[in-house]
């Protein structure tokens, strides 16, 4: 796969696919990512419009028909999963470097 | 309280609106021509933040005011910029990484470096069309003024001279312009390489 403009995800980027692999509308996007973060991440206004933007432009995330237009809902698409796969597979390699700690016999 | 203030520098704008807040007058509205609508308060802890966005459609523009009142901020006008109020409660940037400040930042950036180029180029095709700006008497297209006497030629003189000043100077005028948006552009360059030096 072609190295993408937004990879590798930031911190940001990162919460909020993973946060819309449940439909949210887009304040309560925020709110979850401050749950999941255990209150770490707080993404402001303008960093979430842009961030949805952008995911939107992409298409790694749809927003949703729903009764109230005013009420935007986004899901990730499968594109989307495809890209949180990819990153998976990298921060899992890199957890295994981790894990593996410093080889002693090789100094 | 209405005022109008004329500023290059936005950074600049939102610090001398959130200067006033503290003392005491509240910017509760931003007409679409730029006039400030002040109001006095007591209450005075309010942060005021300006932003600028660009939008495909009515309804792109729709959804970033909506997502914004959402977070508590208030809409309160827009003219090419959005001015933006909310009570302070620790959370009163409208951005909080690096990458959408400095996407924030160069937005400002194309702004000033279209608006000086623009600016300065039509001074230059002005300048390069035809003469009356280099020389105030050629900025005078009333046929035969100069060979009029007394109060004829005074009269015409005076008459034509506000036409004739706008003549001569509009180029000037442009070119002033330009530069003062070539040195924001430049300012804004300086601090968008700042914000990458950090990353």
């Amino acid at each position: 796969m072609k190295k993408h403009k937004l990879l590798p995800l930031t911190e940001t980027m990162h919460y909020i696919l993973l946060a819309v692999r449940n439909p949210l509308h887009g304040y309560a996007i925020m709110q979850e990512v401050e749950v999941m973060s255990n209150g770490q991440v707080r993404i402001a206004a303008g960093t979430l419009y842009g961030a949805l933007e952008n995911l939107l432009k992409y298409e790694w995330i749809e927003r949703l028909p729903t009764e109230d237009p005013r009420r935007k809902v986004y899901r990730i698409t499968d594109e989307g999963l495809e890209i949180l796969k990819v990153e998976q597979e990298r921060l899992q390699h890199i957890l295994s470097l981790y894990e593996r700690g410093i080889r002693d016999e090789e100094i | 309280m209405k005022k109008f203030k004329l500023f290059m520098d936005i950074q600049k704008e939102e610090a001398w609106l959130n200067a006033m807040a503290k003392k005491g007058w509240l910017c509760r509205h931003v007409s679409s021509l730029g006039i400030y609508h002040f109001e006095k308060t007591a209450a005075s802890e309010q942060i005021i933040r300006i932003d600028y966005q660009s939008f495909k459609n009515k309804e792109a523009k729709n959804s970033y005011i909506e997502l914004y009142e959402e977070y508590g901020w208030e809409h309160l006008g827009s003219t090419w910029l959005h001015y933006w109020l909310k009570p302070t409660d620790g959370r009163d940037e409208l951005f909080s990484d690096d990458s959408s400040q400095k996407a924030y930042l160069h937005r400002f950036l194309t702004y000033y470096g279209a608006m000086g180029f623009f600016l300065l180029m039509m001074t230059f095709s002005l300048l390069n069309n035809s003469s009356p700006y280099k020389n105030l008497k050629e900025a005078y297209f009333t046929p035969g003024l100069w060979e009029k006497e007394g109060g004829q030629f005074l009269f015409a003189f005076l008459f034509e001279t506000p036409f004739a000043l706008m003549r001569f100077g509009s180029p000037w005028l442009l070119l002033v312009w330009g530069i003062a948006f070539a040195i924001m552009y430049l300012k804004y360059l300086n601090k968008v390489r700042k914000v990458d030096k950090a990353i």
